[in-house]
């Protein structure tokens, strides 16, 4: 199902979002936005959860902080644990990718 | 290396920072869009349509934030835990001498304290192991009984009989009475006697228990010619039968009769239990055999013969008051109907099965309880003394670890932690304290009711786990508060002087240890006087140089004096004859219940000629006078047991069956029956006894009291009345020996047995001393245990007087290494260091003394002989005390005269 498949790559992106530094949910999404060609932006309220279950499993690190233009949010960033998760699903994700487009590259039986 | 940081606290509040956060994302989109050209509230739409369905995302994220933090808490508590105990550990590891002086000392309280709960709880607390136990009641004959307060009695057969039939509130009703069987050896064993019970075919559903094996009994079983059954406990199938299964449908041979087994009960049945009834009912400790109760015609006509217990359970909903509410319109009716047999002052009464064993115990066993409690009490404090002394010691390290930042609750957590390692060290040795409560008993104490049902269950494990867990926060409570009130004093680094403050808290709770030791100290005081006092009662035998033995006459299903009477008459006549004629022997003689076993039977009586006095009309003009404990006797009873006669002739061949109906009467009874008037003038008058109608009995002699039931029982009046004339099929033998000690007469005793019929066996062999020892066995029981309990009290309290004291002396090092400098003797230095301790003692005295005065109180039921307030105990108990106190002063004491001044100046 696509809605399978959005979840578990959403998790990726999140964490692929936050891997260069502190950011806030808003930046999160906007990253995710201008990447993916605005695959995402139909639901981007989809976002949160998939934050708020990545912190509970401690994969993310959240702390309120204060933004350039001056307002309080909560910034998002890698735990050492997050870190490991997602070069692991990266690596599974390329053999996953890689293992589907032959697949569909293929002529022939 | 794991985690050395707790995992950071959360935003306490997860509505605020789930809304706040998507507000903040929302707010940034509006803004990007209205960037783009929108209006605000075009831009405000557009950022809500692209977010979805915001409420419930934020409900989704708040469900998370919730989970999360109560994850977190746990994982953090856990994590507090683990280190508390690992850390607590290590200190303790630190301290071995400190940790095995207070789990040990924690051990004995509450160990002491866990098994006496154990007792409690098996006797006390724990449900019958019957189905429904709450609906079981003892029906009883009730009134003012012969035994002055005394107030329940056997049922007589008619009124039994009628009672079942009438009761509207029993859904059902068993009647049984003790009834002996030698079991015949049949070749392969010796005869055994087998303590048995004769029982309606009621008894087993009564109970709601079934046979494991087999089947209890029917009404059929009951009928008189019946088929001779017997159902057997479980013990005994495992002893005499090896548990085999065919058992069912063997012949047995009972007591001269042959019966066929029909069934076996589970392990653990023996109901009756003989020390949860009234003791006069002669039960054994345990049943094993049981038998049909079959009525003969001429019982069924003995309305005045009370010898049937009954055990019954209460109809579903019907309450107690309300069961004895319809037994009282049963006697009311018996009055009306048999006013010879049951006056109107008399009842039939109810009384829960459970608080039929509980009764007579309850208060023993709670003061126990209670004094056990004081040894827990001293215990903790001693321990909590060695906790303040070991405190002392870490200031510094709860300073630091304040410093760096530990919050209050966390170091009293960790204090709690590292006392409830200690308690629960304490409270698993205590539990097997527990447990061997049990071997205990089962080999020492026979006469304690539902012994049997003593065991560590949940509750005695929970009440022992609280009890530690409790002690461990009161403890560290202790700690904190003492580490609370040094904060301000002086930071680490300062010199170790305790002050005042401190030591004056460590004497507290040595002056209250002495003050609780000496409470019961004086509770065991009064106990052992009053136990001497019980020993120094005359008995009204002479019970030295007396052996007794038990003889049974073989009774099979159908009990018939009227046809063997003559028989076990003239057997037991033989059997005294032959034992007198013994030149060993001086006197020997039968009884029917011999004194101060609890075998008791009674009777009611009239006086022959008080009619007219009394103004009691009709049923042949027999006035009931009251009741009287009766036995009968074979032989030269009276002067075997040495009871000295006061009036008149002891029984003798004349008083055979036929001849006129005679009685021999205590000197109680005369007084009774005909106040004012002399044992000599009693000689002669007539006495109507309930149970032979027919002819007015006629007194012949007066002989001295006995105790009959108990050493503190009141003298009760007593008939006794000869085997001849009155058929009895067993009697307890007593042979005095011509100065010898007992046991030597039994080879010849057992010798004469044989002589007259090989097949029967003496039992319950035992000299008269030992009889009247095991009446005591209960206050031997308490006596010693308090005595236990007191002395250990006592160790306790000089430990603890003696840690104070020596850390006290060690604190003044300085101080009194000054004194001795500037000239002080060793001697004024010596006195100065008692006087700390004796002031200490003193305070602990004084206060003990006011509380046994208000303790002892609760002790007056369980005394004897001794006054609650007796003076000798109080100052006996006061001088043991300051004595074994100033000899825990004077060891430190001793030690600080030999202190040399110019080390101890040095030292800091």
């Amino acid at each position: 199902m696509a809605s399978d498949l959005f979840v578990g790559t959403l998790d990726i992106l999140v964490l692929k979002a936050v891997s260069w530094g502190p950011r806030h949910g808003y930046a999160v999404g906007r990253w995710i936005r201008e990447t993916t060609e605005d695959v995402l932006s139909v639901h981007e309220g989809v976002l949160y959860p998939a934050l708020h279950r990545l912190e509970r499993r401690e994969l993310l690190a959240e702390e309120w902080s204060v933004t350039e233009t001056g307002r309080e949010a909560k910034f998002y960033s890698l735990t050492p644990a997050g870190r490991a998760h997602l070069n692991a699903e990266v690596a599974r994700w390329r053999r996953f990718s890689h293992a589907v487009s032959t697949a569909l590259a293929a002529t022939g039986a | 290396m794991k985690r050395t940081l707790r995992p950071s606290d959360v935003r306490p509040d997860p509505r605020r920072d789930v809304a706040s956060e998507l507000r903040f994302h929302l707010d940034m989109r509006t803004q990007e869009f209205m960037e783009r050209g929108m209006s605000p509230d075009e831009a405000r739409r557009a950022a809500a349509a692209s977010f979805g369905d915001v409420a419930a995302i934020e409900a989704e994220c708040r469900e998370l934030r919730v989970q999360r933090a109560r994850e977190r808490r746990r994982r953090a508590w856990r994590w507090d835990v683990a280190t508390d105990v690992r850390y607590g550990l290590r200190t303790l590891a630190r301290s071995p001498l400190f940790a095995a002086a207070a789990v040990l000392t924690l051990a004995l309280g509450i160990g002491a304290a866990a098994a006496v709960f154990t007792l409690v709880n098996g006797v006390l607390l724990r449900p019958l192991p019957y189905a429904d136990p709450a609906r079981l009641v003892m029906v009883w004959t009730a009134g003012d009984g012969a035994r002055g307060r005394e107030t329940q009695w056997p049922i007589s057969v008619p009124n039994y009989v009628d009672l079942k039939a009438q009761s509207r509130s029993l859904a059902s009703v068993a009647a049984f009475r003790f009834w002996p069987y030698t079991l015949a050896g049949d070749g392969v064993a010796e005869p055994e006697m087998l303590s048995g019970s004769r029982a309606d075919p009621d008894l087993f559903a009564t109970l709601g228990v079934r046979p494991l094996l087999g089947r209890g009994f029917t009404a059929d079983d009951a009928r008189r010619g019946g088929p001779r059954v017997a159902v057997i406990g479980h013990d005994l199938w495992q002893r005499r039968f090896g548990g085999a299964p065919d058992v069912l449908g063997r012949q047995v041979t009972l007591s001269g009769e042959r019966f066929t087994i029909v069934g076996v009960m589970p392990p653990h049945f023996a109901f009756p239990r003989g020390a949860e009834l009234p003791p006069g009912l002669q039960f054994r400790p345990r049943t094993e055999l049981w038998t049909p109760l079959v009525f003969t015609e001429r019982e069924l006509q003995r309305r005045g013969v009370n010898n049937l217990a009954a055990v019954a359970r209460l109809r579903p909903g019907v309450t107690a008051p309300q069961a004895n509410a319809d037994l009282s319109r049963i006697a009311r009716h018996f009055a009306a109907e048999f006013p010879l047999y049951f006056s109107k002052d008399m009842d039939l009464h109810a009384v829960s099965l459970k608080e039929q064993a509980a009764a007579p115990v309850r208060r023993g066993l709670w003061l126990l309880m209670g004094a056990v409690g004081l040894v827990l009490l001293i215990s903790c404090a001693n321990v909590a003394n060695l906790l303040a002394a070991q405190a002392a010691g870490r200031e510094r390290e709860f300073a630091i670890r304040t410093a760096l930042g530990a919050t209050r609750r966390r170091v009293f957590l960790q204090l709690v932690t590292e006392n409830v390692i200690l308690t629960s060290a304490g409270a698993a040795l205590a539990l097997g304290a527990a447990w061997a409560t049990r071997l205990v008993l089962a080999r020492t104490h026979g006469d304690l009711p539902r012994v049997d049902d003593v065991a560590v269950d949940v509750r005695v494990v929970a009440v022992t786990l609280a009890a530690a867990l409790a002690a461990g926060v009161a403890f560290a409570a202790a700690t904190a508060l003492q580490l609370g009130a040094q904060a301000g004093a002086g930071g680490p680094g300062t010199r170790a002087t305790a002050g005042p403050g401190r030591r004056f808290g460590r004497r507290l709770l040595v002056a209250a240890e002495v003050a609780l030791s000496l409470v019961l100290l004086v509770g065991a005081g009064l106990l052992t006087r009053s136990f001497v006092e019980l020993q120094r009662v005359e008995p009204g035998f002479r019970a030295d140089g007396v052996m007794s033995a038990g003889l049974l006459m073989p009774i099979g299903s159908t009990y018939d004096p009227a046809r063997d009477g003559a028989h076990w008459a003239d057997f037991f006549t033989s059997y005294a004859q032959r034992l007198g004629a013994l030149p060993g022997v001086e006197a020997a003689g039968g009884v029917s219940s011999l004194p101060l076993t609890g075998a008791v039977e009674t009777a009611s009586f009239g006086v022959d000629g008080q009619e007219a006095a009394r103004g009691t009309p009709g049923a042949g003009g027999r006035p009931q006078t009251g009741e009287a404990d009766y036995a009968v006797v074979a032989g030269d009873y009276f002067r075997a047991m040495g009871v000295p006669l006061v009036a008149g002739r002891m029984f003798d061949s004349r008083d055979r069956d036929g001849a006129t109906p005679v009685l021999v009467v205590s000197a109680a009874f005369v007084r009774r029956a005909w106040p004012g008037v002399s044992a000599a003038e009693a000689l002669g008058r007539r006495i109507w006894l309930g149970s032979t109608a027919e002819v007015p009995h006629t007194i012949v002699g007066v002989v001295g009291d006995v105790r009959l039931t108990a050493l503190d029982a009141a003298t009760v009046p007593a008939m006794y009345m000869p085997v001849a004339q009155y058929p009895y099929p067993f009697l307890t033998f007593v042979a005095r020996t011509r100065g010898a000690s007992a046991a030597t007469v039994l080879p010849q005793m057992r010798a004469a047995l044989t002589a007259l019929d090989p097949s029967m066996a003496l039992h319950d062999v035992r000299p008269l001393g030992a009889v009247v020892d095991a009446s005591l066995a209960r206050q031997r029981f308490a006596t010693t245990l308090a005595a236990s309990f007191a002395a250990a009290a006592l160790v306790l309290a000089a430990v603890g007087l003696y840690g104070v004291i020596a850390t006290s002396v060690a604190q003044r090092t300085r101080e009194l290494g000054v004194r001795l400098a500037l000239g002080a003797t060793p001697r004024s230095v010596l006195a100065l260091v008692l006087r700390d301790g004796m002031r200490t003692t003193a305070a602990g005295v004084a206060a003990g003394l006011l509380g046994a005065l208000a303790a002892a109180r609760l002790l007056r039921s369980q005394l004897f002989g001794v006054s609650a307030t007796d003076p000798a105990v109080y100052v006996a108990v006061a001088v043991l005390t300051a004595a074994v106190a100033l000899a825990a002063t004077y060891v430190p004491a001793r030690r600080a005269t030999r202190l040399d001044p110019a080390v101890t100046l040095r030292g800091d």
